[in-house]
């Protein structure tokens, strides 16, 4: 069986632990909540079923460049997207002996295409705009959708920028394809969330800002104990804590995560400060996150602190009385403990 | 219950059926373009289902009635090889029959090397083409002929039966 890869974005080493941009936005937010990176579960969906999962209580974030559109954000399952975390747009790829230039060129071509994404719905609305006709091959798994492209099932392969940029990697002559120049639609991508919870929606948004400002700075996990020592700009004080009233410097994560080569992930150490002042996260506010193309991150909530909140009669007796907790016994993903908390 | 699946964001409703559908399908016996309907799309999708069905059933009965009978026969070694067939294919799941079928058409080679199998028809990994009956409106008579023919063949009257012989 293939397994899902996204890569760049989110996909599983060889020793099965998940990496990718997507990946490290859940394991901010897990430091945010938790002060812990590895509290994440990490929970693969599909283009199809991914939306289901979220709404249904699955998984708490989803984390796998899902666009920010009118009607997922209004429309009758409504959803939040507290941040953009990667701003881009839809893209062609054609092979190079098609001379083709031009994504107006395309009139007649059968496209290989995921079904249940704005991609899909761009790629109308673009070859209806230019009176041109295509056939569409719906394949929802990316690696057989690349697969079919590769061996001539289609001609062409449409998707966002960075994500076709990544399969062209994984063809088997990468340099026989050319990504036509134009951008079929913007795509907004970031993290989404059930509409309702604001809490979270603070979490994620604050957790994001801070990694863009602590890259702006230029702070990163090596170097942020010495800056925080030495730094003079107040904007870089108030944001490690140094003076206080925006963060509160907190301990260390205790567990150690393999280094993230991307930048944002580097600041992971600090960002549970900045948050933890300004909004006060409570445990109640379930943080499971998905990430990746098929990849879903799910965080165990901590029931001690939940109990605390929960003032349903009987709950002090029961904690697992609690309306999170009657949805995770339907879903066998939530019911996955992780070794040492408690269940 | 439908206050408390609004409230998840949920909603139940047919009116989504009246809403351009705003994707493409790749083939079907109707036409169909992103600014049709749900509705449609739908239609198309069972006429698929219909033509699929109907295009199996008659190969399948062709193919069953020719192994049935090669089976049957008295040359031993064509009976045994088409037992052999039978009883390996029977009880193998039709997913993983699927599943073959699907990696032998991805084996084959893209459409502008496609293998010629006939006259007119072309095998590639994005299916067999060959030439078939396009609908105008020129073949009403001649279906209106045919059933004319049918009628009037089925009121000819029939040889008498010969007596039953005593004797």
């Amino acid at each position: 069986m293939q397994g899902p890869s996204n890569p760049g974005f989110g996909v599983p080493n060889a020793q099965g632990v998940w990496g990718g941009f997507n990946v490290e936005i859940c394991r901010a937010i897990a430091i945010t909540i938790f002060n812990d990176p590895s509290k994440v579960e990490f929970v693969p969906v599909t283009t199809q079923s991914r939306f289901p999962a979220l709404t249904n209580g699955e998984v708490d974030v989803l984390s796998n460049n899902t666009t920010w559109t009118l009607t997922r954000d209004t429309g009758v399952n409504r959803f939040n997207f507290p941040a953009i975390v990667f701003y881009d747009g839809q893209a062609v790829m054609v092979p190079r002996r098609l001379n083709v230039t031009s994504a107006r060129q395309l009139n007649g071509a059968t496209v290989c295409v995921q079904p249940g994404t704005t991609t899909e719905l761009n790629l109308a609305d673009f070859f209806r705009q230019n009176n041109m006709t295509f056939r569409p091959v719906v394949i929802e798994a990316l690696d057989e959708l690349r697969r079919a492209y590769d061996q001539g099932r289609c001609d062409i392969f449409t998707n966002d920028f960075a994500a076709l940029a990544a399969q062209r990697t994984l063809l088997t002559n990468p340099r026989d394809h050319v990504i036509l120049p134009e951008r079929i639609s913007k795509e907004p991508l970031g993290p989404t969330i059930r509409q309702g919870d604001e809490e979270l929606t603070n979490i994620v948004a604050w957790t994001v800002f801070a990694l863009i400002d602590a890259e702006e700075f230029g702070i990163t996990q090596a170097n942020v104990d010495q800056i925080a020592g030495s730094a003079t700009d107040p904007r870089v004080r108030r944001l490690l804590g140094v003076e206080p009233g925006m963060a509160r410097p907190s301990a260390r994560p205790t567990t150690s995560m393999p280094a993230p080569s991307s930048r944002p992930s580097a600041i992971t150490a600090r960002s549970s400060s900045v948050i933890s002042a300004s909004t006060r996260p409570s445990a109640s506010s379930a943080a499971r996150t998905t990430s990746g193309p098929r990849a879903a991150c799910s965080t165990p909530r901590r029931p001690a602190d939940r109990a605390s909140h929960d003032r349903r009669p009987g709950a002090r007796h029961a904690p697992r009385g609690s309306p999170y907790r009657a949805r995770d016994l339907r879903s066998p993903v939530a019911t996955r403990r992780r070794p040492g908390t408690v269940p | 219950m439908s206050a408390n699946m609004l409230a998840r964001g949920l909603a139940f409703g047919w009116d989504y059926l009246a809403r351009p559908a705003n994707f493409a399908i790749g083939e079907g016996l109707i036409a169909f373009s992103p600014t049709d309907s749900y509705g449609r799309a739908i239609v198309v999708g069972l006429l698929n289902t219909l033509r699929i069905a109907v295009v199996g059933i008659v190969l399948a009965t062709l193919l069953g009635v020719v192994l049935g009978v090669m089976r049957l026969s008295s040359n031993p070694l064509l009976a045994r090889i088409v037992a052999g067939y039978v009883e390996v294919v029977r009880n193998t799941p039709l997913l993983l029959q699927l599943f073959l079928w699907y990696a032998i058409i991805n084996a084959l080679p893209g459409p502008r090397q496609a293998l010629p199998v006939g006259p007119g028809m072309f095998l590639s990994n994005r299916g067999m083409k060959m030439p078939w009956v396009e609908w105008s409106p020129a073949l009403w008579p001649a279906i209106w002929a045919f059933v004319a023919g049918l009628s009037r063949a089925s009121s000819w009257p029939r040889p008498e039966a010969p007596p039953r012989g005593d004797g």
